[in-house]
């Protein structure tokens, strides 16, 4: 497997050398981009690239998680999702990215588990999957409890209803936990590679943990190996993954240092301390169970 | 259905007339919960209870949540200190005249084992089962109450539960905030129906709490949140609870993990000494009532 970082502070398609810099800091060459509804121009493409290649950097995941609407009632949005995530697929060509993300926001105002929602999403994904065919690009179906592909049971369904070869997963066993998972990581990672092993183009890297104090359920991000996330598991059969997958470290909580930036609490302190700590845990999980990790 | 409430703070065995205060203040005339463990002899039970009944009120739950779990624990010493405790605590609820005595299945951290394995389950059967015969014996009804840190975290797991102990004196305690999960969360009615054409005639208690779904998170992140200003569809609530028995308790419970009247399961829980909160949910809850043409006591 290949290790990658994404940065939750951004990278800015307009200035490279920064996310290089980020990059040499934390100890691997793969970076995820963002981009806006439009994506980048040529231009910015180009320029973004040169730097990449002249520093051996590649882009792993062009993530469109921000426009996509690709299960919107509203056909009109709906099919502004689907055009934001063609152009990501283009623009994911021109930077020789590994594949094209894409998560929530879907659209359906919550009612996120009806049937009319699951058209709509795979009649999208249906539309997609030619353009991604076309440019022989992978489009990663991300899941999160806040839509549709909650659950390694609905990322199968969705990759068999929409049956296209480009129309894969893009691995993400934190945003899938459960009160049950939770308790029991090393099952679930199991149960979740045995169901989707054919399909899975990358994976994230996270940790979880559950808050027992509560009455309701709370889980936590946290950082990776100090939650209940099977690490041994998860590395080894991503290594028995069939390809070199993409593992890509990306937040450890929702405040503070490198913490997500969807939290109204984010924080950010300009540093890679917690991505570079990471990396060095990943690589020492994986030599210990004798996984090869790449991360250049 | 019967209106309670619980007191966070606690509840004194001498101090009757103090409980029985708080409840006519806020406007209900039920204790939800009382924990009995500690120091409760026989004759301050019935003094207790004697005290309440004086003023009209009742007990709701002796509250025994913690012996659930220990029911399903693979060390027998342990199984059989639950059963011990609970065989006295059915014994105080018939002295306190409670409406019943409430068990959850509430596991620790994770790392010793998965709460959801079917060994777990079937100690947990073979406890409750030994547990209910108690009850039997002493004619004072186990409710089992859900959890999400355990195997009693949907009403299907209830249901699976009741039709195997299979016993006239084990019921269920309702808590539908308990067992939401991100999916049941947006859809709160059908989760309510659901639930209560699952299980029916066999509650007898429910508690009166709200939820909401923090989406700000990429991970599920659940919040108790004061009655009305959350998802809960109270309208289905109060109306499916009022099909059931008139003697069915509705105990209002808590609102959130800090501040006034929240859980002191939380460290940084703060009693501010009010029950502003407490008197504003029975308030809320009647009104609720009112308009559907419901009657609570």
């Amino acid at each position: 497997m290949r290790l990658a970082c994404g940065f939750w502070s951004g990278v800015a398609v307009s200035d490279p050398e920064k996310a290089v810099g980020k990059l040499d800091q934390v100890g691997v060459r793969g970076v995820v981009m963002v981009p806006g509804k439009e994506g980048w121009t040529a231009a910015e493409i180009q320029r973004a690239k040169s730097v990449f290649d002249a520093n051996g950097v590649f882009v792993c995941e062009v993530a469109q998680y921000r426009h996509g609407y690709l299960a919107s009632h509203d056909d009109t949005q709906r099919q502004e999702g689907v055009g934001a995530v063609v152009k990501s697929l283009h623009d994911a060509v021109a930077l020789e990215a590994c594949c094209v993300g894409v998560s929530r926001p879907w659209g359906a105002d919550g009612d996120w588990w009806s049937e009319k929602t699951w058209t709509q999403l795979c009649r999208s994904l249906g539309e997609i999957a030619r353009t991604a065919e076309e440019l022989d690009m992978p489009l990663g179906l991300h899941p999160t409890n806040c839509g549709p592909l909650d659950s390694p049971e609905q990322l199968r369904r969705c990759v068999d209803d929409v049956a296209s070869p480009r129309v894969q997963v893009l691995l993400d066993p934190v945003n899938m936990s459960t009160n049950r998972t939770t308790y029991n990581t090393t099952d679930f990672l199991n149960a979740t590679f045995d169901l989707l092993g054919d399909c899975i183009i990358a994976a994230h890297a996270k940790d979880v943990d559950i808050q027992t104090r509560h009455w309701v359920l709370q889980l936590d991000e946290v950082p990776i190996g100090t939650g209940h996330l099977d690490y041994e598991t998860f590395l080894r059969r991503v290594d028995q993954l069939e390809g070199e997958i993409i593992l890509t470290i990306e937040h450890f909580r929702d405040v503070a240092v490198s913490g997500s930036t969807v939290s109204p609490n984010f924080a950010y302190l300009d540093s890679e301390l917690e991505n570079a700590r990471a990396r060095v845990y990943i690589e020492e999980v994986a030599a210990r169970i004798g996984a090869a990790i790449n991360c250049q | 259905m019967r209106l309670a409430v619980a007191f966070w703070t606690g509840v004194f065995p001498g101090d009757a007339a103090g409980t029985v205060r708080r409840l006519k203040e806020i406007g209900v005339d039920g204790i939800g919960h009382i924990a009995v463990l500690d120091g409760w002899d026989e004759v301050m039970l019935r003094t207790f209870s004697a005290g309440m009944e004086e003023q009209g009120c009742f007990v709701g739950e002796v509250t025994m949540y913690q012996f659930g779990w220990m029911l399903a624990q693979s060390d027998e010493i342990i199984r059989q200190e639950a059963l011990a405790k609970l065989t006295k605590g059915l014994c105080d609820a018939q002295a306190l005249k409670a409406h019943c005595v409430g068990i959850s299945t509430i596991a620790g951290e994770p790392g010793a084992g998965d709460p959801w394995a079917p060994e777990v389950w079937r100690r947990l059967v073979d406890g409750v089962g030994m547990a209910a015969a108690e009850g039997e014996r002493v004619g004072m009804t186990l409710g089992l109450h859900p959890g999400n840190r355990g195997p009693l975290d949907s009403p299907e797991q209830l249901r699976k539960l009741l039709d195997e102990v299979a016993s006239p004196r084990l019921k269920v305690i309702l808590d539908p905030v308990n067992m939401t999960n991100h999916r049941t969360v947006f859809s709160n009615t059908d989760f309510l129906n659901h639930m209560f054409d699952l299980l029916g005639g066999e509650i007898i208690a429910a508690h009166a709490k709200d939820v909401r779904f923090d989406t700000s998170h990429l991970i599920t992140r659940i919040d108790e949140v004061p009655l009305g200003s959350g998802v809960m569809d109270y309208e289905t609530y109060l109306r499916r609870l009022a099909e059931l028995d008139d003697d069915l308790v509705l105990c209002v419970e808590h609102y959130r993990d800090v501040g006034v009247s929240g859980t002191v399961a939380s460290p940084v829980y703060v009693d501010y000494g009010t029950d502003v909160e407490n008197t504003r949910a029975r308030n809320f809850l009647h009104d609720t009532a009112e308009r559907l043409g419901i009657e609570v006591t």
